[in-house]
């Protein structure tokens, strides 16, 4: 409906959907709206500029590994492993076959707890409370996992690092990992419910046709809802993946309803993966990384890129002879959702699908703004 | 249809009378942090050799090698800290660890800049 839309009333008034937490994150939208259709929005990002590409120029890889957690608050554990693989591709750093495995699960429970905020910030932007509570209180689960195994709920510091992980997993992690998924079970079958509350306010809003969609670089979910199967674990395959199989969800009606069912089938896909990370992860014991000694970076260039819960994440290193990479640029695959994609779907629509819209991109204006 | 789906949500309820409660009464009781956490720091000040390489790492700068009868050793600002573990990492000598104590809070800013000695009575 928003493609054919044509938009020709003059603006009545401004509206801002403004930068605060609960509503949009740290995110503001500037709206021109006619009655109750926007009829221009503007992304107005800025508000969560940390200049991390700058701080990172200015420290060794193990402090950089602590610095990428920060990177997106929503899913740590990922940008860790990209930039460690960036780290590792340019050093030449060999990395031990368990802390592959070790790696994986970690990036695959890291994707399942960023896809439950996703829900979680979907149900409060449209009001659907029960949603939203339900889905922080399975994501608890994952990061009590988190805290026994890396230190941290949140943050690991760095965890998976270059050259490996920082810790060795502690026996009895299989059963934790396993109820955990066990429980998560009950969260996809609520998630799949025919849920009168999100069909209405979902249903239809926000439709991204696939060729607007790759013009506007959308990636991940958001392109896999339009019709798509591009995903950079089957395309350019990192880790162990090419050694697990599992399927990429993908549909064709590219509205804010299929963005939401591929967000709970990939949750799905990822409980299936780590099963099989469970079954088959090597139970030799494993030397932790530990942050003894820095060899000058070489110099060169690497461009490395992974598959986050949101999109394609990338990073782009330059080393240059010394222990502190000279440039390191970070591709957030939000940045992309958030300003040209949202504001062409924003157009001609109403306000009140304004936040469906809106969560439906599953932002981060952590990664839009670095 | 309609009383069988009120009488499950009543059953429901009724169950929830004989259920663990989730939460617990802090300060006096505490959930139960796993080994792996990263809490305050101790410090051995016997085993430390006052290298400095936990300075060094310290990305948030929140250490600072200080004079001491022993020695040089480290005093920690744990408003700085970023809680990484990379100091405890470092340290040749395995003196430096974090534990599961979480920081107390303080009123005045400058009681959490904690001296080498401070560190070191805690462990006991």
């Amino acid at each position: 409906m928003n493609d054919q839309m044509k938009v020709s009333r003059d603006p009545d008034y401004d509206l801002y959907f403004g930068p605060a937490h609960p509503g949009s994150g740290n995110f503001g939208v500037k709206l021109k709206i006619s009655g109750e259709e926007v009829v221009e929005a503007r992304a107005d990002p800025g508000y969560l500029h940390r200049g991390f590409e700058k701080l990172m120029e200015y420290r060794n890889p193990m402090q950089n590994a602590v610095l990428s957690d920060r990177i997106c608050v929503f899913e740590p554990l990922n940008w860790n492993l990209v930039h460690a693989e960036a780290v590792e591709r340019l050093t030449g750093k060999e990395v031990p076959e368990k802390a592959r495995w070790i790696r994986v699960l970690m990036a695959e429970l890291s994707r399942m707890q960023s896809h439950l905020i996703w829900y979680a910030g979907t149900c409060l932007g449209i009001g659907f409370d029960t949603g939203f509570k339900l889905a922080l209180v399975y994501r608890d689960y994952i990061l009590d996992l988190f805290e026994s195994i890396t230190g941290g709920r949140v943050y690991p510091a760095g965890y998976i690092a270059p050259g490996g992980v920082r810790r060795d997993l502690r026996p009895g992690w299989e059963e934790k990992v396993r109820g955990v998924m066990k429980k998560l079970e009950k969260m996809i079958k609520f998630g799949k419910l025919e849920n009168p509350v999100l069909e209405g306010r979902m249903k239809g809003v926000g439709r991204l046709n696939l060729k607007n969609a790759r013009n506007l670089g959308a990636t991940g979910p958001v392109l896999r809802a339009s019709g798509s199967k591009d995903d950079v674990r089957r395309d350019v395959p990192y880790e162990i993946y090419p050694e697990l199989d599992f399927e990429i969800p993908s549909e064709k009606e590219g509205d804010a309803l299929t963005r939401y069912r591929i967000g709970m089938k990939e949750v799905e896909e990822s409980i299936f993966i780590t099963e099989q990370v469970i079954d088959r992860m090597p139970s030799a014991r494993m030397e932790p990384v530990k942050p003894r000694f820095f060899p000058p970076m070489p110099k060169g260039e690497v461009f490395v890129r992974n598959e986050l819960s949101r999109g394609e994440g990338g990073m782009h290193m330059i080393g240059s002879g010394s222990e502190h990479p000279y440039r390191c640029k970070i591709r957030g695959p939000s940045l992309s959702h958030q300003v040209p994609v949202l504001e062409h779907l924003l157009k001609g629509s109403q306000i009140a699908d304004v936040p469906a819209i809106y969560w439906s991109l599953n932002p981060c204006p952590a990664d839009t703004d670095r | 249809m309609k009383m069988r789906k009120s009488l499950r949500i009543v059953l429901e309820i009724a169950g929830n009378l004989f259920r663990r409660v989730l939460t617990v009464r802090f300060p006096e009781q505490s959930l139960e942090l796993p080994e792996a956490y990263r809490g305050e720091h101790v410090l051995d000040t016997e085993k430390c050799k006052g290298c400095g390489l936990c300075a060094d790492i310290c990305s948030s700068k929140a250490i600072r090698m200080v004079e001491t009868a022993e020695g040089k050793r480290p005093e920690i600002d744990a408003s700085k800290c970023c809680y990484c573990g990379l100091c405890e990492d470092v340290c040749p000598a395995n003196a430096l660890r974090l534990t599961r104590h979480l920081s107390e809070s303080v009123r005045d800013p400058s009681d959490l800049v904690k001296r080498p000695k401070e560190v070191k009575e805690k462990s006991k």
